[in-house]
């Protein structure tokens, strides 16, 4: 346990002072020494650990489940989660940073991080969430919102005194959170706006969109209000944005450095941590931590690249992985980095150019509908068509995930296009993003090495 | 007889809309779910369309080059409808106001907006239907398409024009349900198969043509109810929608000895069990009665809870002993409501049966058999 | 299989024969049925009544009355099992649940779209690893370290179980993770039906001990197997014909429909 904690970036001391605590939260989801033991295979195998900034992303994340686990006996008297609600970081944040008592998690992540990509056992909190609604089969039910569901029917984490959603990405949570509402009695608040924006006004049709979320928002932190009891004002927003600056940075600066380096100077699988890190309520004391770990990473980064250090050949193809790493589960980044591909982004950090400059922290927070993947069809294509340009790929890899209605339904004119503007090949690669036994090695392997003969580099 | 009258009218129909094109009249497509007020495309001097062809497997298939499999296959009939361009009614439309509902549906507005060769307006639904500014964005958005509907067509849409349509609609909504209510103590006098044929006509013929063929059914029917000794046990059937073309569940019903009295469905009786308020600030009387006074869809939030007692309640009014539960595979809300549903209907001893389909014909054994031991469960089988 | 049983008015199995169908098979009930009759004696006018049921009810001609195999399993299971209130029947093809109260069908869960889970699923896996179907169940309970097999596919899992053979994963351990990923996937289908621990496991795949035991691991209780888990629907069948049978006496009534006679199904010529 202790080697495993320091794989996971904690010091001596504080290994000392939390190793009971951490002891009985992992006892709790049920944690084996066997477990612990294919946790330490796993980080070696599939995570750069040797980087510093790398271990203390792993840190915060096992704080975090930690946390979560064992909130209620810890003393949090409000308990409010989050799942699928993008801005729910900063207001969460917020809770938290005012009171010591109110315990604000964004669910999911983290313990898909640890129980999922660490110790490769998110299965049985899934297969928790089949046996409710969200059953396994054809429907295609997404396992981010399984995870979810499967963490709170399992009780593996305590029952909150609130559940937070958005339908702006996903109608499958709102849903879910409903019927946890009738069936289980936990009040439910969600956020939406309109997706109803046209290619020919896309401008204003955002600025619709995004007024109609800040109002939206706006009603959920009063419903917060009531149950926390204290008021959430623009203030205290304000400061953990302004805070957040400093993480907004740094990840953005370690993502810069790896589309911008030849060779690809860490292994594609890490990039989960950065999109997990950004997710995390942290408290304004605690943010600091977070700005640490990318400012260490990318530090170590940088010094990998002055030395012209890669995890994969230089002169690799490099591709966009559309979507997010795998959120559970590493083996395919993995495999397309041991096969020699370079994944230099994904679509993740692309967005519509909007200037919307404001003092409201609602608008501002809302602004997250000028991503790609709030984006509708006609506008999308050609914002990762420019993305693709812009990077210079050799390839795109569409791991469309499946269970997501919202994105998966671009993927096949998404090809289409990009072959046709482009001219270069897109690997369609049907995907479920949040469950390990979507993985057929045999079958990807396959397919991806036949995707990396249809690259060809293009003379410098 | 009537069925006569309105078989003829459907078989000219798409003739009879490409003459009036030639004179200048346009016709505007929309999608079931009832969410798009066709008042506000009927006094704009358009035809409005309600596009709900489905139940046939092929057209579902062909769109799998546009869309994944996950999509529900009523959102991918439709692309396969157009892409096929054997349906006319999907290539004369010049326009689709679409309804901004489910993921599927709103997939397939985008699609056919990047295709580029269509006229497209999305009109948003707030899925929050109870919410205060909601309704204000829905009913300025109603405002909204009243512009461009002017603008599209040419003509202007004044308040007089929509005050008629109201009227209009509302008569064939309060025919639908007088219909419904005949179902109640006769159910041999209509069957299911026949009344979703009726309601689905409505959404192709002509609007004042259908309300006159409605009235003449009502009257002939209303003079023949009498109550029914229930020898077929008496069937609910619940779910997203039964498409124009996909009767399977409805036909096996009949044959394995049910009668489906009443149905639930999307473009069922949420749209026809309550009329639009015709006075004051029209567009907001339309926002209102599509958007709120309504019983929600199950995309929309809060709604598992108010859709259960709206059920609950047909099944007390129309003396139903099981329920069926009709979703189409991949329709990830009703999916997950399924679940509560049966809790609910299983706490209060009501069978239910809850099948699948994505319109493929091996499909027809497996339901067979499930319809067949339902209803062997509600009736006895000594 | 085509399973005939002959019951008398005392519920007392007077025959029973079970009889791979086959394609040519399926038009010759009439010939498993003259079998039936021998075994008990009986001219097939001494017969009371008919009932037809399962995938091919159509076929028999002869039958008084069709009912679903679900109905009849139901009631076939609770003349084992008064108490059963969960039948998990898992045949050649399908698998399905049973909600039974007082031998009674109350609910029901069919999986039968495709053959992962089924009988044909371990029939392909058996064969895969080079061993009998009926060896499966034996060989599985040495195992002390079941793999996990993360395919839900039959084809994908046929090659997980190749793959982890050649590398060498002891034969025990990948039958008894085969039988587990079945154990799990039946349960979770089951769960919305349960309502207590009186379960009863049948089925051609219910011979399979290994199959069993997963079962219970997976459902966290005991399960009642029937000794003969192939009739449990043709007993049942029986046992409503008994009771349709008495109920038209009581009510002066005839249960056959038209004349009856012991053909072939004559739709197939």
């Amino acid at each position: 346990m202790i080697e495993l904690l320091e794989l996971c970036g904690f010091e001596k001391q504080e290994i000392e002072a939390e190793l009971p605590r951490i002891e009985k939260a992992f006892n709790r989801l049920g944690i084996t020494t066997e477990d612990i033991e294919r946790g330490k295979q796993r980080l070696n195998k599939y995570y750069d650990v040797e980087l510093k900034g790398i271990r203390k992303v792993f840190r915060l994340c096992v704080r975090e489940v930690v946390s979560a686990v064992l909130a209620r006996e810890e003393g949090k008297k409000k308990i409010i989660y989050g799942f699928m609600a993008p801005g729910w970081e900063i207001i969460g944040s917020a809770l938290v940073s005012k009171s010591s008592e109110v315990y604000a998690a964004n669910l999911s992540w983290a313990f898909q991080v640890v129980l999922g990509c660490v110790f490769g056992k998110i299965v049985p909190i899934l297969e928790a969430a089949e046996k409710k609604w969200l059953k396994a089969g054809v429907v295609t039910h997404c396992a981010n919102v399984k995870t979810f569901l499967g963490l709170i029917v399992s009780e593996s984490v305590p029952r909150p005194d609130m559940l937070i959603t958005s339908g702006s990405l996903c109608e499958t949570a709102p849903k879910t959170l409903d019927l946890l509402h009738e069936l289980y009695g936990i009040p439910v608040c969600c956020y939406d706006t309109c997706q109803d924006r046209e290619l020919s006004d896309y401008l204003d049709g955002t600025k619709r969109a995004i007024d109609m979320s800040a109002k939206s928002l706006r009603r959920l932190t009063e419903r917060i209000q009531e149950v926390v009891g204290f008021e959430i004002t623009n203030d205290m927003l304000r400061e953990v944005m302004d805070a957040r600056g400093g993480l907004d940075r740094g990840i953005r600066n370690i993502r810069r450095l790896i589309e911008n380096s030849d060779p690809l100077p860490i292994r594609a699988a890490n990039d989960n941590l950065w999109t997990i890190l950004n997710m995390l309520t942290l408290s304004i004391d605690d943010l600091p931590d977070a700005i640490d770990a990318t400012n260490t990473a990318y530090a170590e980064l940088q010094e990998r690249v002055d030395k012209g250090l890669g995890v994969v050949e230089k002169g690799a193809p490099r591709i966009l992985a559309m979507l997010f790493a795998q959120h559970a589960d590493p083996r395919l980044e993995h495999l397309a980095g041991e096969l020699g591909i370079a994944i230099v982004a994904s679509d993740i950090g692309l967005a519509v150019p909007y200037d919307g400059a404001t003092e409201d922290p609602y608008v501002e927070i809302s602004m997250y509908l000028r991503g790609s993947l709030s984006t509708s069809l006609p506008r999308r294509i050609p914002l990762i068509v420019e993305g693709c340009k812009r990077l210079k790929v050799d390839g795109v890899l569409d791991r469309f995930h499946a269970g997501c209605r919202f994105v998966s339904g671009d993927a096949p004119l998404l090809k289409d296009a990009i072959e046709k503007e482009i001219g270069i090949p897109v690997l369609l690669l049907e995907w479920e993003n949040f469950d390990p036994r979507i993985y057929k090695h045999e079958e990807y392997k396959r397919r991806l090495e036949v995707f990396k003969t249809m690259m060809v580099k293009k003379p410098a | 007889m009537e069925e006569n009258r309105l078989a003829a009218h459907l078989r000219d129909r798409p003739a009879q809309l490409a003459e009036a094109k030639k004179d200048g009249v346009k016709i505007i497509g929309t999608f079931p779910g009832n969410y798009v007020p066709e008042e506000i495309i009927y006094a704009s001097g358009a035809v409005p369309l309600c596009l709900t062809h489905g139940g046939n497997p092929h057209p579902a298939d062909a769109a799998l080059s546009v869309l994944p499999h996950v999509f529900c296959p009523f959102a991918r009939a439709q692309i396969g409808e157009r892409l096929l361009k054997e349906n006319p009614y999907y290539s004369m439309i010049d326009m689709l106001v679409a309804p901004i509902t489910c993921q599927h549906l709103k997939k397939v507005a985008e699609v056919w907006e990047y295709d580029g060769d269509l006229e497209i307006f999305k009109l948003g639904i707030p899925h929050k239907f109870d919410g205060d500014f909601e309704l204000e964005y829905f009913t300025d958005r109603l405002r909204v398409l009243k512009d461009r509907l002017q603008a599209f067509t040419g003509n202007e849409i004044t308040d007089e024009k929509i005050a008629g349509a109201i009227a209009l609609y509302n008569r064939m909504r309060e025919l639908l349900k007088n219909i419904s209510l005949i179902r109640r103590t006769s159910p041999s006098l209509v069957s299911a198969l026949d009344f979703v044929k009726l309601n689905h006509a409505s959404f192709y013929a002509d609007p004042d043509f259908m309300v006159d063929v409605l009235d003449s059914i009502y009257q002939e029917l209303k003079d023949k109810q009498q109550e029914s000794k229930a020898d077929s046990p008496r069937l609910m059937l619940l779910g997203p929608n039964i498409s124009y073309g996909d009767y399977t569940v409805l036909e096996l019903v009949k044959t394995a000895g049910g009668e489906i009295v009443i149905e639930e469905i999307c473009e069922g009786i949420r749209y026809y069990w309550h009329t639009i308020e015709n006075k004051g600030d029209l567009y907001q009387s339309l926002a209102r009665g599509y958007l709120v006074d309504r019983v929600p869809c199950a995309f929309m939030r809060d709604s598992a809870k108010k859709r259960l007692d709206f059920a609950l309640k047909l099944v007390k009014d129309f003396n139903v002993s099981g329920v069926i539960w009709y979703e189409l595979l991949c329709c990830e809300t009703y999916d997950s409501e399924s679940y509560y549903f049966a809790h609910e209907m299983s706490e209060r001893n009501i069978p239910m049966l809850i099948l699948e389909s994505d319109y493929g014909t091996a499909d027809t054994g497996q339901l067979k058999t499930r319809i067949e031991a339902f209803i062997e469960i509600v009736k006895g089988v000594t | 299989m085509t399973k005939v049983v002959i019951l008398d008015s005392d519920e007392k199995i007077l025959a029973s024969v079970i009889n791979h169908t086959g394609a040519e098979h399926r038009r010759l009930a009439n010939k498993v049925m003259e079998e039936a009759l021998e075994q008990a004696g009986l001219s097939f006018d001494e017969i009371s009544c008919v009932i037809a049921t399962g995938y091919g009810r159509i076929t028999v001609p002869f039958a008084d009355r069709q009912i679903t195999e679900l109905t009849c399993h139901a009631r076939g299971v609770s003349s084992f099992f008064p108490d059963v209130t969960l039948a998990i029947d898992i045949g050649g093809q399908d698998v399905k649940g049973l909600k039974i109260k007082d031998g009674r069908l109350l609910d029901f869960t069919i999986s039968d779209k495709c053959a992962a889970g089924t009988g044909r699923f371990l029939e392909i896996i058996a064969d895969a690893l080079g061993i009998k179907l009926e060896d499966l169940g034996d060989i599985s309970l040495k195992s002390s370290n079941k793999v996990s097999i993360s395919s839900t596919c039959t084809v994908f899992a046929r090659q997980e179980v190749i793959s982890r053979l050649s590398e060498g994963t002891p034969l025990e351990d990948i039958v008894a993770g085969i039988h587990d990923a079945i154990a799990s996937r039946v349960a979770r289908m089951v769960e919305r039906l349960r309502v207590g621990p009186d379960i009863l496991f049948t089925g051609g795949v219910a011979k399979n001990i290994g199959v069993v035991r997963a079962l219970e691991a997976n459902l966290g209780c005991e399960v009642l197997v029937p000794e003969e888990p192939l009739l449990s629907g043709a007993i049942g069948a029986a046992l409503l014909g008994k009771e349709i049978t008495l109920k038209a006496l009581a009510n002066g009534e005839s249960i056959r429909k038209g004349e009856r006679r012991l053909d072939e199904a004559t739709f197939f010529k």
